[in-house]
This record gives structure tokens, sequence and C-alpha cells, in this order.
């Protein structure tokens, strides 16, 4: 079996090896939020109206429900951190593919992150309907 | 609601789709909630699902993240120019023209369901000729095949093509609401000649950074319930690492055809919206 230039596949190994690190990280961080929320909310039962949505007030209610181990704060850090795993994704293999002096990558990750942005932007300003 | 996430997690990672046509529905029709819930849940999970389906992929080598790189630049550019030209188009129109391509698409992978088995066996992937584009950015690649017992090595073919259709998954996702993932495998294994389970792999890849885009404008907005979202995720979580597991031991006639089924259904179910949104036709088993 033939196989590809060996730089390449070099290469390959370690964006795979950091974009396997990410996901791994992501996953195990929302795992563990998840799971304690809603071991939480089984223990201390349901707030008043667990479908209200509001979880978000300020900085400093939300550290105080997080010292006073409300489930919503961390089920609200597992949905952040869910989120987030993607992005960051993109926005570290910016950095592996300059380490591997990958330039056309580079460039090729930097617009899809631009993009990512843009569309973050133009979804919370127009309050786009996605579905 | 655990149980339902984990089969829609398993099926999402042996086709490389989200999920979230399973996930819609269940959460609307069994658990009553309302559709905006439902949505919003179903976004945020199939990212849960991109992760752990990703994860594996990775981890097995089956997926390219370069080629998945790649094809993020249409398909992000396409979500974008879809939010954007939204509010121009009718949504109906849409509707149809998609359903119809899908249908399409669906005829012509299900002709050529033997193909992909065929084609591993002779070695026929590493002899489809790169175009000047792939060969620059070397769209290249390899994978160990469980069913068929041996490396699969192929290079992308009509790279510009096939990110025009990713565009299209892109602005379908943006202006309806779909995952994409049927359009990215499609376009993947169809017209860039890669092979179905790196095809497959490659877009459980792509589709967290969709899904995540999409999912940040939720959660600004505050439509993220948690308390559906966290065991919607956990399931979706399990059922895509069990699925990713499964893919590789599985002949590509087999997943072809879950496949075909899928696009099928999906198809199906776009020209039913459109008929209903236009002339008010209510075809049965609309969801």
């Amino acid at each position: 079996m033939r196989r590809q230039e060996p730089s390449l596949n070099q290469e390959i190994q370690q964006i795979n090896h950091v974009v396997a690190v990410i996901l791994t990280i992501g996953m195990y961080t929302t795992i563990f939020f998840y799971v304690v929320g809603l071991v939480l909310f089984f223990v201390k039962g349901a707030p008043e109206d667990p479908l209200s949505g509001q979880y978000f007030h300020s900085f400093a209610s939300f550290l105080n429900n997080l010292i006073h181990l409300q489930p919503e704060s961390f089920l609200y850090l597992g949905t952040v951190t869910l989120i987030l795993t993607p992005i960051s994704r993109v926005f570290i293999s910016i950095f592996a593919f300059l380490r591997d002096r990958d330039y056309k990558f580079v460039f090729i990750t930097i617009i899809v992150f631009c993009v990512i942005l843009a569309s973050i932007i133009v979804g919370s300003v127009f309050k786009v309907k996605i579905g | 609601m655990f149980l339902i996430a984990i089969f829609a997690g398993f099926f999402g990672a042996l086709v490389g789709v989200g999920g979230g046509l399973i996930i819609v529905p269940s959460l609307t029709l069994l658990f009553h909630l309302p559709i905006h819930t439902a949505i919003a849940a179903s976004i945020a999970s199939v990212i849960a699902t991109s992760i752990a389906g990703a994860l594996s992929y990775v981890d097995q080598q089956i997926t390219n993240v370069r080629l998945g790189m790649f094809l993020e630049v249409a398909t992000t550019a396409g979500a974008l120019v879809g939010a954007l030209v939204g509010v121009l188009l009718n949504g109906w129109v849409l509707s149809l023209i998609f359903g119809i391509l899908v249908l399409y698409m669906a005829i012509s992978s299900f002709k050529a369901r033997e193909a992909d088995d065929i084609l591993i066996a002779e070695n026929g992937y590493q002899n489809f000729e790169p175009d000047p584009l792939s060969k620059k950015l070397r769209l290249t690649g390899y994978y160990y095949d469980v069913a068929a017992q041996k490396d699969v090595e192929y290079h992308a073919t009509k790279s510009i093509e096939g990110s025009l259709v990713s565009s299209i998954a892109g602005i379908g996702s943006g202006l309806l609401g779909i995952g994409g993932g049927v359009i990215k495998v499609a376009a993947m294994n169809s017209m860039m000649k890669i092979p179905m389970k790196a095809s497959v792999a490659t877009s459980k890849f792509m589709i967290g950074v969709t899904a995540a885009t999409s999912a940040v404008v939720y959660f600004l907005a505050g439509a993220i319930n948690m308390y559906v979202v966290a065991p919607v995720a956990l399931g979706t979580m399990a059922g895509a690492t069990l699925g990713s597991l499964v893919m590789n031991r599985l002949h590509s006639k087999v997943i072809k055809t879950v496949f075909f089924v899928l696009m099928l259904y999906l198809g199906y179910q776009m020209i039913a919206k459109g008929l209903m949104m236009k002339f008010g036709i209510h075809l049965p088993g609309l969801l």
C-alpha cells in the first residue's frame, strides 16, 4: 500500500491529535457539568418554574447560585462549554496549522473562524430565526 | 427522553447527520414541548453528537480534518448567506427546491449503493484524478476499513463543485433549520469521490461548527432550556459514541441504504412543508 509523503502524514497525525485533545476536554467538561447539574436537580428538586429559560441575570448572582449549588447554574456552564467546544476547535486549529507551516490551511481556518464570528453577530443583531 | 436521544445519536453517527430530524419531532410529539424549545434543544444536542462522534472518528483516523476544514469555508459562508437572504426568499419555494434536490440525490445514491464496496475492493478510490485545487491543498487521505479489512486511500476530485454544493447545505441550515449533514455526505461521496465512511466521519466533524454557530444565537436569546438540553445532550453523546464504533464494521452498502431511507424521508418532509406553506395542502406525516 502506497503511503503519502511523510510530511503530510505527520501533519495529519498532529492535527488529528490537537483536534482530539480539544474535543475530549470539551466533551468531558460538558458531561461533568451536566451530570452534576442533573444530580443536584434530583436531590434538591425542581425550581419553581423549570421551563422559564432565564438563567443569567448578572455575573454576581450567577456566582452566588453556583456557590449555593443551584442545578441550573451547572447546566448553564455545561451548555457554555458544549457550544464553545467546536468553535475553539476551529480557533486552536489555526495555531496547529501555523506550527506545521501549512499557510494555505492557516488562511482557510482563519476565514472559517471569521465567518463563524460574522454569523454569530448577524444572528444576534437581526434575531434571525433558524428553525 | 434519554433513550430517544441515545437512538438519535447512534443513528446520526452511522450516516453522518446531526439527528435533529429525530430529536425535534420526538420532543414535540412525545413530550409536548413547544416547537421553539425543541429546536433550540435539538441544535445544542447536535453539537453534542458531533463532538462525541467526531472524537471517535478522529481517534479511528477516518475523519479527514483538512477536507473538513476546507469545506467548512463553504458551509459557514453558505449559512451566513442563508441567514442574510432568508428574508428575501419565500420559504415554500426553498422547501420545494430542497425537497426535490434531496430526493434526486437519494435516488442517485441508491442506484450507486454497491459502487462504494466495489471501489474499495478494487482499490478504485485512489485512481480518481485530483483536480488542481485539491492537489494544491493536498485533499487526500486514507483510512482502515474494518469491514473490508484494508486501507482505503482516496484523493478528492471536483473540489470546487463539491464546495458549491456544500455551501447549499450551509444555506439550507441557515434558512430551514436542517443540519445539512445529508447534503454534505452526498457532496463528498458522489461528487468529490470520497469513500462513504470518510464522508460520514468528516460530515460528523463539520456539523458541530454549523450547529454551534446557530446555538450561540439561541443561547444569547435565552431560548435554550437547560433541563431539556442536559439529558438530550448526554443521551446523544452516548448514542453517537456507540454508533461511531459500529459504523466502520458495516459495509458501505448498509450505511448507504440507511442513508437512502433518511433522504427519502427528509425530501418528503421538505416537499410537504412547501406545499403546506403555499397551498395549505396537508400531506400525511408532516411534522
